[in-house]
């Protein structure tokens, strides 16, 4: 790959990883902190490419310690155009952030559960909590304050893990955690009690295409509901058991992930 | 584009203006078939694997692009002989100084990379460059705190991973500087920059526009093997693992290396794994920042073929046997 290639290389990686930042789209990759970082780097990127060139135009040794005399093929190696992969997936495809296609498939992982203290619920009426803190508390303590109040939890429909008795759905809620980027991506669960068939007709979305809906899409929804005391267990793999009291449908949170 | 320079052959010009042709063709195709290729992406476990391989990348390159500036910096103002002078002379005793050197620096596998090489190219004895590359992403305060974070409930996980992780890095530095050769790393990681009148910042921007060419294609390779990795490693893998535990660490020094995880985020998911006892889940974490697919790829572009089809499986068993001494010794049996 000659010199010249590898300044618009460089530019392209580094316009790319710009662009996902001011664009958003960062966030279904990594977390918000990365904005920072990725950015930085973006700039850093395009500014050695210009310097770069720029020398090359006005004649200036290239100053990196490489014999230049085979100037054109031994630099870089044919592996430097991997990195028109990455351009490319970013600029023309931008591969949508992990569903539940990565819950139900292979290399599904469940969520660390890390026990936390439980602390007084946030005010309000049915407060919103994440999936993660849910799964937390009854961690800690399966009849805790968790189990006293109405929350709300938002989160895409899956199949449930094990349908259980009493007219629950047979599906769960779910939300992907990440830890530094999609690739530790774990599920966290709750299962959804539905005694009063509020969720009937609204299935697991991946794969069923909804009315008007992108085929394969999550369908995301907004539930309301009670913890039932004593699930959440290790004997239930820590998947507390919520009773559905409202649903709506939701477009999908930004960020999509919890953290 | 090519550049009117007088060290430029006319055929070196065309084949500079040639690779240029190449890479807007491929452009050019890949805009044209957006829509079909959007539509292969569009199948859930490519979907997944497309996601995870961009993940990889995007959270990579900031740190790979931060080790290129260590790296740029070092070769533009920190001369062979301060280095000599900051480090002891003889090997035996530079590679834990160096070793030690990782545990203050926060940095990712990727970044540790460049900077090694950097360093050997600075006339660093090979030995004690390699001590900081494996001591580096493995027992620096920002993965120790994570792995604190995330085994809230075992604490000794902490100490056992560092001694674990130190014990793989000054165990490999020596047996490098008492077995290595040094026709095994390539020619080229050698040559210090040139003292041609180029100036200083000059220096320093080429070595990071070249170590980002350099690294940066090895990187992407790596992230490809891990996406793919990520997919086709079937969840039945860790199913009842509980009760074999020589399997268990075997299948978990394996899928630390083909996973790629950062050392960032790596304790979480043995953190998760709750089924399995605390050794093969140590053995995961030890392994994971010392050898991995992305590493071992992002080696092969620094250090040469040759160095990496020796380091990456001497590092591997290395690991493994630091991570089940460690972990004998702190968490008093597998647990």
């Amino acid at each position: 790959m000659s010199r010249d290639t590898q300044h618009v290389l460089l530019v392209l990686v580094g316009g790319v990883l710009v662009k996902i930042v001011l664009d958003g789209s960062y966030l279904r990759y990594v977390r918000p902190w990365s904005a920072t970082p990725v950015l930085l780097a973006g700039v850093v990127l395009v500014v050695v490419a210009v310097v770069g060139l720029v020398r090359d135009l006005r004649g200036l040794p290239v100053g990196d310690g490489e014999d230049h005399a085979d100037h054109g093929h031994h630099h870089g190696g044919p592996a430097a155009w991997m990195l028109v992969l990455p351009v490319l997936a970013l600029l023309l495809v931008v591969p949508p952030a992990l569903g539940s296609a990565a819950v139900g498939g292979p290399g599904a992982r469940a969520a660390p559960v890390a026990a936390a203290p439980d602390d007084p619920l946030p005010p309000g009426d049915a407060p919103p909590l994440g999936l993660l803190e849910v799964v937390s508390r009854t961690a800690a303590d399966p009849y805790g304050l968790i189990t006293t109040r109405d929350v709300t939890l938002t989160g895409f429909l899956v199949p449930a893990r094990a349908p259980r008795p009493g007219g629950t759905a047979p599906v769960d809620l779910a939300r992907l955690v990440i830890t530094c980027c999609a690739a530790d991506a774990s599920a966290v669960r709750v299962h959804l009690a539905d005694p009063a068939g509020l969720l009937e007709g609204i299935g697991p979305g991946a794969g069923d295409g909804g009315p008007g809906g992108d085929p394969g899409a999550d369908r995301w929804v907004a539930v309301r509901g009670r913890v039932v005391p004593g699930t959440g267990t290790a004997s239930d793999g820590h998947v507390p058991t919520l009773t559905v009291t409202s649903s709506s449908l939701v477009a999908t949170p930004e960020p999509v992930y919890e953290y | 584009m090519s550049s009117p320079r007088p060290t430029d052959a006319p055929r070196a010009t065309w084949r500079g203006s040639g690779s240029l042709v190449v890479l807007c063709g491929a452009l050019l195709a890949a805009t044209a078939l957006q829509g079909p290729l959007v539509g292969l992406f569009d199948v859930g476990v490519v979907r997944t694997a497309a996601t995870v391989f961009v993940a990889v990348c995007v959270q990579a390159l900031p740190f790979l692009v931060l080790g290129t500036l260590l790296s740029g910096a070092i070769a533009a103002w920190v001369s062979p002989a301060a280095l000599r002078r900051v480090l002891p002379a003889r090997p035996a005793l530079a590679v834990p100084v160096a070793g030690a050197a990782g545990l203050v620096l926060p940095g990712c596998e990727c970044a540790s990379v460049p900077v090694a090489r950097r360093l050997v190219a600075q006339g660093v004895p090979e030995a004690a460059a390699l001590a900081f590359l494996l001591a580096a992403p493995a027992i620096n305060p920002v993965v120790l705190v994570a792995t604190a974070v995330a085994f809230p409930d075992h604490p000794e996980m902490v100490l056992a991973r560092l001694l674990g992780s130190a014990a793989t890095a000054v165990g490999l530095g020596w047996l490098w500087s008492r077995f290595g050769r040094a026709e095994w790393i390539a020619a080229r990681v050698r040559r210090p920059p040139p003292e041609d009148g180029t100036p200083r910042w000059a220096v320093f921007a080429e070595t990071v526009r070249h170590d980002v060419v350099d690294a940066g294609g090895f990187l992407v390779l790596g992230g490809l093997a891990a996406a793919v990795m990520t997919v086709v490693v079937p969840q039945s893998w860790l199913d009842g693992l509980a009760g074999h535990l020589v399997l268990a660490v075997a299948v978990m020094a394996v899928l630390a290396v083909l996973l790629a995880l950062c050392s960032e985020a790596d304790a979480f998911v043995a953190a998760s794994l709750s089924a399995l006892p605390l050794l093969p889940r140590l053995v995961f974490l030890v392994v994971g920042p010392a050898v991995d697919v992305k590493l071992v790829a992002l080696q092969a572009g620094a250090f040469g073929r040759a160095f990496a089809a020796r380091f990456a499986p001497l590092t591997f068993v290395v690991a493994v046997t630091s991570a089940l001494v460690a972990g004998l010794l702190v968490l008093g049996g597998p647990r």
